[in-house]
Formats: structure tokens, C-alpha cells, sequence
């Protein structure tokens, strides 16, 4: 694991433990605040006016409705949330057979006998007999003692509710149930949860980076055909696009170096066929002194083709390193196709082959004269080389003013290439298997290829329907 | 005269070579296909056949496998100079030596003696009777070898070295001396010709029961034939 995935890890985690922190304690303490909060409930608070109002209504209550309607009242004091109004009677029981503290009764009835708070405490009796004391235990008319807790005995379930608050006392009235449980286990749960979670981040975007590190290494070893892409899996994102033209990086490197190791092998081919030539020309010189002469013009002969190829070549590399002698300037294609078709024509009758060409208006085109006509020059002359005895080799041009681009035409009547190879003549020393290699380097069509691309132009080959191959070569024209 | 076709696909060096040893006292006959000259190979009408590994249609070293599939014919591979596996290639699919490309036609007539002296028969073998070393018996005017009494289909090159080998039965025998016996020319530096051959002929000899070739190579030195 590198120096990068443990910075990921390390990063990750830290800003989970600060978060898992942060979170943490705004929790706490919150949850804190608000505990203090349930300490003290909300409660109504009632004064001695309300609680004489309440008194009033439910001696009227009693009056007019009996039993039945005071403890409807009160039911629905009780429903409401109101401080509770208790009746009790004589027998000490409670209307609502709530549970009275015999204190706070005794408190109650000493108070009343005291006439001290007659708004909060009244006795009330039915014609009957039967008398209640109603009363509101509030604070501030003496009441201490403990209420009921718990009504008992009570089958009505409306009323199973808590006693009524006694603001007196907060600590009894909520006991906890329990102790809160340590904060040992989630601290340490959270930790190992961050733990994981940050190393399988750090994992997730050290892997790749490490698969594309070997990667590199292996290119840099030379094994051109090291692949990254099949490593990511299905990930689809930045990593995954970077192996992806990582691979593409390797696959065009490979090509190229392939393409040059071939290239070189087939260099070196080409000059040792001539060199073998030249060496059994100078033998056969030596051993028959008659043939010196024309041994001689062999030799001379080949050196020639050796000095061709060598100078071929180094077109060829210029063009493909793109450096260029000469700069880049306007002139009139109509005269470089003239001068080509005028030097052809004497090749063209040694093939007993004849060019068919109608002259061209002045057009401009911007670019490397030298290179332009030699490129074109090599296409006539593959096409002349190719062409059956008595055949017809023609030239057109034709324009297309809105992209204007010119394209020149170049049909033969010869054999014509096969489908597969129509890209691959424009390899280097790319030949037709019953072509002779003594005809020609077999570079023309390469060069060719090269010039044109550098001119911004397009050449490519077909086979005519009628037979004998097509060539056409696209090039822009200024005007 | 002894008639030697060449197979060869570059037609102005062959007609160079055609002329060169038709002077030097050989018939020869030219041919640039590979089909063609297999044909011509086969026909039984050639001493020894000059075979290039570039052609244009079948590559030489498949002329070569195809022509070592029914005859036993002299072949004498062009190899590109420098290019060690086209030759290792050859030298494995039967070819009895290799001339590398250029070459002087000088060079080329001197190869085509030596292979031709060495498939000819040789006079100084003792007697009529075989040269019997082991289970191997050779019987060099007629350039036949048997192994526990089977016929050995070896290649000229082949014959050569086992013979030099049975001759000195037991005995260590240097690559040298190998190659000035078996190929006719002095042993060359990073020459493995010998090696290609010699591993050739140990497949075709298999091995003894222990596992081992019944020719033992002794290190920096040579080849040998055990003697159990």
C-alpha cells in the first residue's frame, strides 16, 4: 500500500472522527438541554381567581346536575389539563375515587374550618345530605403534602393518568428508569465504522492508481502491450476514463514502434537485395573478366538504386517528423500538373502506355511545390507501372467550390489492388505479390500518402467497376 | 554435371548466381516461386537445391518443411545476415547449412562443394562391413544408418555428424572438428549450427532409459556418443 492510500485513509478517517465529533456533541448536548427542559413540564399555572372560577362552576354543576354532572366537570377538567378540582365527601372519598393523600384532605378540611381561602375551598351539599368539599390544592393556599400518586381501585380508564403535578417536588415525580447506557460503545463502534469505511475510500482510489503505476512501469520496461482497462471492473468514472486512454496511449505507441521496427526491417532488406546484386556482379566480374563492363554498369546500376532508396527514405522521415526545407507558398497547380504529365509522357511510351489529360484552369493552391509534385508524380507513375501495354492512363480534376477542396483523379488499366490491401499500399514497401522488385522501391505511394496529409489533403485507392485501380487525391485550394 | 536449382525471388541476383556457377561447372536452373520450386525440388532431377527464405508467395522455410516431408535432398537455406532466428528456423526444419545474404558467389559455390562432398560417399570407412557403435550401425557407402535395427531418416548434415560421432564411438569429439567433418568449413564464432543439427538428431535417437541423450554434450568442449 502506497504513500497515497494511506494519506486517503488517514484524511478520511480524520475528517469522520471530527465529523462523528462534532455531530456528536451537538447531539449531547442538546439532548441535554432538552432533559433539563422535561424536568419542569409545562404546566398551567392557576391562580386563586381560576380556581374560584373553577370552584363556581362546579358547585353550580352540582347544583343543578347532581353527582352526575360534577363529575362530568370534572372529568373533563381532567381531560382538558387543568389543575384537578377534587370533591370529596364526607366519607373521605373522592367523587372520582381519586385518590386523596389524607393529608392534604386534613389540610384541606383545616383550611376550610379556617375559612382561609374560601375562593379555593368550598363545601357544597344536595338536599340530600350529601355534602363535598371541593377544592383546588394549590401551593400557595398551604398545601404540602404528597398527592396520590396513582389513582387506585379505578376502573374508569380516562382517568388512569399521573397525579396531578406537584411543582414542589421535580426529582420524585420523573424518576429515571434507568441509567443512560455508556458512551464507550458507540464512540468505539463509530471509530471501527470510520476505521472501515475510510480504508475501503482510500482502497477504492489508491487501487487504480496503483494498477496504472505498474502499468506505467511495464511500458516504460517496454511491454508495449500492457493493459489497464480490463483492471477497473465496471467503474465508470475520472479513474476509469484515464486507464482508458492509458490503454489508448499504449495501443498508438505500439503501433508506432511496431510500425518502425518494420519499417527498419524492411529498409534493411531493401538495401542488402542491391548489395547482394552488386556483390555477385563484382564475382562474376572477377570470374569471367569478359563480363566486367556490363558487370560494372550492374554495380553502377545498383548503387544507383541504393542512392534512390536512401534519399527516398529520407523524404520520407522529414515528412513523417514533419520538417520541412523549403516554406510553405502559393503556386498554381495547372503548371505543376503539366510539368508532371510532360515528364511522364516519356515513361508513359517506354509502358506503351498513354496519358489522357485536359488542362486546367490557373488554380492556387498553398502549400510545398516540390512535395506536391512529387507526390502526385509517384501516384502517375505507380499507375503507369501498372498499367496494361496499350492501355490509357488518365488525369482529371474536378472542384468543389463550397468546401473548396480540388481532387485529382488518377485511373489506370491495370490489374488493380486487392480490397484488403487498398489501405496497405500506402505502407512503406508495400507490394503486390506479382510486382518486380526491381521496378521500383516500392516508397512512392508512402511518400506520397505522407505529402498529402501534410497538406491538409486526403489520397485514397479504390478498384474501378471496369478493373485497373483508382486513386484520388483531395487537396485545398486558395482560389 | 551436378544440377542445383536455385529458388530465389530476386530474378537478377539469381540469373548473377545461375551465371557465376554455370562457369564454376554446375547446371542450374532458376526458379522465383515457392510452389514452382517445390515441384522442382521434388522432381529428383537436382543435387542440391539453394532455397531463400523471402519468397512471395510460401515462405522458404515452408518449401523447406514441405520438402523434407518426402525427400532428403541437400538444402542450402539464403538467410538474411544478422537474423539469427530465420536462420535457427532453417537449420531446424532440415535445411544442412545456410549462406547469409550478401554473400560473394564465391562463397556460395565454395557451401554448395562442401555440402556436395559430404552427401557424396566416403571413401575412407573401414571395410564393407557397417561402422556399429552401440545400437547404431552406419553403412557409409550407402549413407544408410539404423538405430535397434530401424532405419534413421537423417539429413546429409545429420549423416555426417552421427558418422563422425559413431567413428569416435565413446570418445569426445569437438564442435571443430564437427563442423570441418560434417559441414565441410571450419567452425565459425556464435556458430550453433552444430547445436541445431545435434539437437535434431537427438530427438530422432529419443533416449535412454535413465532420461538421458545417448549424445552427451561436454560443455566448452564437444559432443559425444556414450558408450554404455
Amino acid at each position: 500500500m502506497g504513500r497515497l492510500f494511506w494519506k486517503f485513509f488517514l484524511t478520511f478517517w480524520l475528517a469522520l472522527l471530527v465529523a462523528g465529533i462534532g455531530v456528536g456533541t451537538a447531539v449531547w448536548l442538546r439532548h441535554n438541554t432538552w432533559q433539563g427542559n422535561v424536568d419542569e413540564p409545562p404546566r398551567e399555572t392557576i391562580d386563586l381567581k381560576h380556581a374560584a372560577s373553577l370552584l363556581e362552576v362546579a358547585e353550580s354543576a352540582y347544583r343543578y346536575g347532581g353527582d352526575a354532572e360534577l363529575r362530568l366537570f370534572l372529568g373533563k377538567l381532567h381531560t382538558a389539563h387543568l389543575p384537578p378540582v377534587y370533591a370529596v365527601d364526607d366519607q373521605d372519598r373522592d367523587i372520582l375515587q381519586r385518590n386523596v393523600a389524607p393529608e392534604v384532605l386534613q389540610q384541606a378540611r383545616a383550611l376550610f374550618l379556617q375559612a382561609a381561602y374560601p375562593e379555593a375551598i368550598r363545601l357544597v351539599s344536595s338536599g340530600k345530605g350529601q355534602n363535598y368539599l371541593l377544592f383546588v390544592p394549590l401551593p400557595e393556599h398551604g398545601f404540602s403534602g404528597h398527592p396520590p400518586p396513582m389513582p387506585t381501585g379505578n376502573s374508569n380508564a380516562d382517568f388512569a393518568r399521573p397525579p396531578p403535578p406537584q411543582p414542589d417536588d421535580h426529582s420524585s415525580r420523573h424518576p429515571r428508569p434507568h441509567e443512560p447506557p455508556s458512551p464507550l460503545l458507540p464512540i468505539l463502534a463509530g471509530i471501527f465504522a470510520s476505521l472501515l469505511f475510510s480504508a475501503a475510500l482510500a482502497w477504492y482510489f489508491a487501487k487504480p492508481i496503483r494498477n496504472l503505476r505498474n502499468a506505467f512501469a511495464a511500458v516504460a520496461k517496454g511491454n508495449l502491450d500492457t493493459r489497464v482497462g480490463a483492471l477497473m471492473g465496471n467503474r465508470r468514472d475520472e479513474l476509469s476514463d484515464l486507464a482508458q486512454d492509458f490503454d489508448h496511449m499504449a495501443g498508438k505507441i505500439y503501433s508506432l514502434v511496431h510500425a518502425q521496427q518494420r519499417l527498419l526491417h524492411d529498409v534493411s532488406h531493401e538495401l542488402r537485395s542491391p548489395l547482394a546484386r552488386i556483390q555477385a556482379a563484382i564475382g562474376l566480374a572477377q570470374q569471367q573478366p569478359d563480363k566486367q563492363q556490363a558487370m560494372l554498369e550492374r554495380v553502377e546500376r545498383e548503387s544507383q538504386r541504393m542512392s534512390d532508396l536512401v534519399g527516398e527514405l529520407l523524404v520520407l522521415a522529414r515528412l513523417e517528423a514533419g520538417v520541412s526545407d523549403s516554406p510553405s507558398h502559393e503556386f498554381d497547380i495547372g503548371d505543376l500538373l503539366d510539368d508532371i504529365i510532360e515528364d511522364a509522357r516519356f515513361e508513359a511510351a517506354r509502358h506503351e502506355v498513354v496519358i489522357r489529360y485536359d488542362r486546367i484552369e490557373e488554380t492556387l493552391v498553398k502549400g510545398r511545390g516540390e512535395l506536391l509534385h512529387r507526390a502526385i508524380e509517384n501516384v502517375l507513375r505507380n499507375a503507369l507501372q501498372h498499367c496494361q501495354k496499350g492501355g490509357e492512363v488518365a488525369v482529371m480534376v474536378s472542384f468543389d467550390i463550397f468546401k473548396r477542396r480540388l481532387k485529382v483523379t488518377i485511373d489506370d488499366q491495370g490489374p488493380g489492388v486487392a480490397e484488403n490491401d487498398l489501405s496497405a499500399i500506402f505502407e512503406p514497401f508495400f507490394r503486390s505479390g506479382d510486382h518486380n522488385k526491381a521496378d521500383s522501391i516500392g516508397l512512392g505511394l508512402a511518400i506520397a500518402y505522407r505529402s498529402i496529409a501534410a497538406h491538409g489533403g486526403l489520397i485514397q485507392a479504390s478498384n474501378r467497376p471496369q478493373g485497373g485501380l483508382r486513386i484520388e487525391i483531395e487537396i485545398p485550394f486558395v482560389e | 554435371m551436378t544440377k542445383v536449382l536455385i529458388i530465389d525471388d530476386d530474378v537478377e541476383l539469381a540469373e548473377l548466381f545461375k551465371d557465376y556457377l554455370e562457369q564454376d561447372g554446375f547446371a542450374v536452373d532458376v526458379v522465383h516461386q515457392g510452389d514452382a520450386g517445390l515441384r522442382l525440388a521434388l522432381s529428383g532431377g537436382y543435387q542440391l537445391v539453394i532455397l531463400d527464405i523471402m519468397l512471395p508467395d510460401i515462405k522458404g522455410t515452408e518449401v523447406l518443411i514441405r520438402i523434407r516431408l518426402q525427400s532428403r535432398i541437400p538444402v542450402l537455406m539464403f538467410t538474411a545476415r544478422g537474423d539469427d532466428v530465420d536462420r535457427i528456423i532453417g537449420l531446424e526444419s532440415g535445411a544442412d547449412d545456410y549462406v547469409p545474404k550478401p554473400c560473394t558467389p564465391r562463397e556460395l559455390a565454395a557451401r554448395i562443394r562442401a555440402i556436395l562432398r559430404r552427401t557424396q560417399p566416403i571413401n575412407d570407412a573401414g571395410g564393407n562391413g557397417p561402422i556399429i557403435a552401440g545400437p547404431l550401425k552406419i553403412w557409409c557407402e550407402k549413407r544408410r544408418a539404423s538405430w535397434f535395427d530401424q532405419d534413421l531418416e537423417l539429413t546429409s548434415t545429420e549423416f555426417n555428424l552421427l558418422e563422425t560421432l559413431a567413428k569416435h564411438f565413446g570418445k569426445i569429439v569437438t564442435k571443430n572438428e564437427l563442423s570441418e567433418k560434417a559441414l565441410g568449413r571450419p567452425l565459425a564464432r556464435f556458430d550453433r549450427s552444430i547445436d541445431v543439427h545435434m539437437s535434431s538428431i537427438r530427438q530422432k535417437l529419443g533416449c535412454q532409459q535413465d532420461g538421458r541423450s545417448y549424445i552427451q554434450t561436454v560443455r566448452g568442449h564437444g559432443y559425444q556418443l556414450v558408450k554404455e
